[in-house]
């Protein structure tokens, strides 16, 4: 606006005044846009590029070592805030700058285990060793059982359980007679049941 | 219940329960074929003549086994030798016709169970 101020006064005419303050006013406004339009902020997020008014470079150095600065303070901006939101559970809390910005987006940080981490990578190798152990021992029992029978294999297995079960009813071990049904006797001492108010044989009749 | 077993609580646990599975399912194959024989006395059939029946439902079973259904084949089948065998008694006791199908389809899959446990014995001696 000074341009405009600035326009000669010495003319005399009203068209060369006229002349003279429209080109000031030319001037002034390419200065404007150039001032507007050459620097442009990098980023918009509050505090860090377009807080700062921009300003004029004086070269095209300048304007690119400026440049520089700022797209460095917002990429270290950006992983700043990529670093607070991935950090383990054991780290957060200790952040103190950390606990005002709340998990907006993705995952919630996992919650903190009072077992060590070394304790906890042992227990889980011995369960996988034991989960493997057991799953390979059935494995191996069930490719036995997907072999190719035959009748003459599948009786003399049939042949071989019952041999068993029949020397198991022979031995005293194994002979467990069931009484018929309406005679059976839990307490087996002929009525006399261990409970207090069970009712007795005699009472009964 | 083995796939629920810890290994290393103690060694000879697999063993005992392997065992103690294949007496109870020889004794239960005893009796279910005692059952048979007097039935066959009883109604006029043959047992033998249910024998081919039974090793066929079982080649059946044994063809099919996978461990990696839910239940696998082995848990799924002793599920059906318990109700095949309850139906059995039942049946026995209502003097049905139907007695010596469900003790041919009890017998098969006490069969089934028996060549598991001896496979499994069988595995853990040669390891």
């Amino acid at each position: 606006m000074n341009d405009l101020a600035a326009a000669p006064a010495s003319a005399s005419s009203g068209a060369e005044l006229g002349d003279a303050r429209r080109g000031a006013r030319r001037v002034a406004l390419r200065r404007a846009v150039t001032t507007t339009d050459g620097f442009r902020p990098v980023s918009r997020v509050p505090g860090i590029g377009a807080s700062a008014e921009p300003t004029r470079p004086s070269s095209s150095s300048a304007r690119a070592a400026t440049l520089s600065r700022r797209v460095k303070r917002d990429r270290e901006y950006v992983e700043r805030r990529r670093r607070i939101v991935r950090c383990s559970g054991e780290l957060l809390p200790r952040l103190e700058w950390a606990r005002a910005i709340p998990v907006r987006y993705g995952p919630s940080p996992p919650p903190t285990s009072p077992i060590p981490s070394n304790q906890r990578r042992e227990r889980r190798a011995a369960a996988s060793r034991v989960m493997l152990l057991a799953v390979i021992d059935l494995g191996d029992t069930y490719r036995r059982l997907a072999r190719p029978w035959t009748p003459e294999d599948l009786a003399a297995h049939y042949d071989r359980a019952s041999q068993h079960g029949l020397r198991r009813a022979a031995s005293p071990e194994g002979a467990r007679p069931i009484p018929p049904a309406g005679q059976g006797d839990p307490a087996g001492r002929n009525g006399q049941h261990d409970h207090p108010h069970a009712p007795s044989v005699a009472a009964a009749s | 219940m083995l796939q629920a077993l810890p290994q290393p609580a103690d060694g000879d646990l697999p063993d005992q329960l392997l065992k103690l599975a294949q007496r109870n399912v020889a004794d239960a194959l005893h009796a279910c074929e005692r059952a048979l024989k007097l039935g066959a006395a009883e109604r006029g059939y043959n047992t033998d003549e249910w024998l081919p029946t039974v090793y066929d439902i079982a080649w059946q079973l044994l063809r099919s086994a996978r461990l990696d259904t839910e239940p696998p084949t082995i848990a799924h089948t002793t599920q059906e030798e318990i109700s095949w065998l309850s139906r059995a008694i039942a049946e026995l006791d209502e003097d049905s016709e139907e007695v010596p199908t469900s003790l041919a389809e009890t017998l098969s899959r006490l069969l089934v169970v028996w060549i598991f446990t001896d496979a499994a014995l069988g595995n853990r001696e040669a390891g």
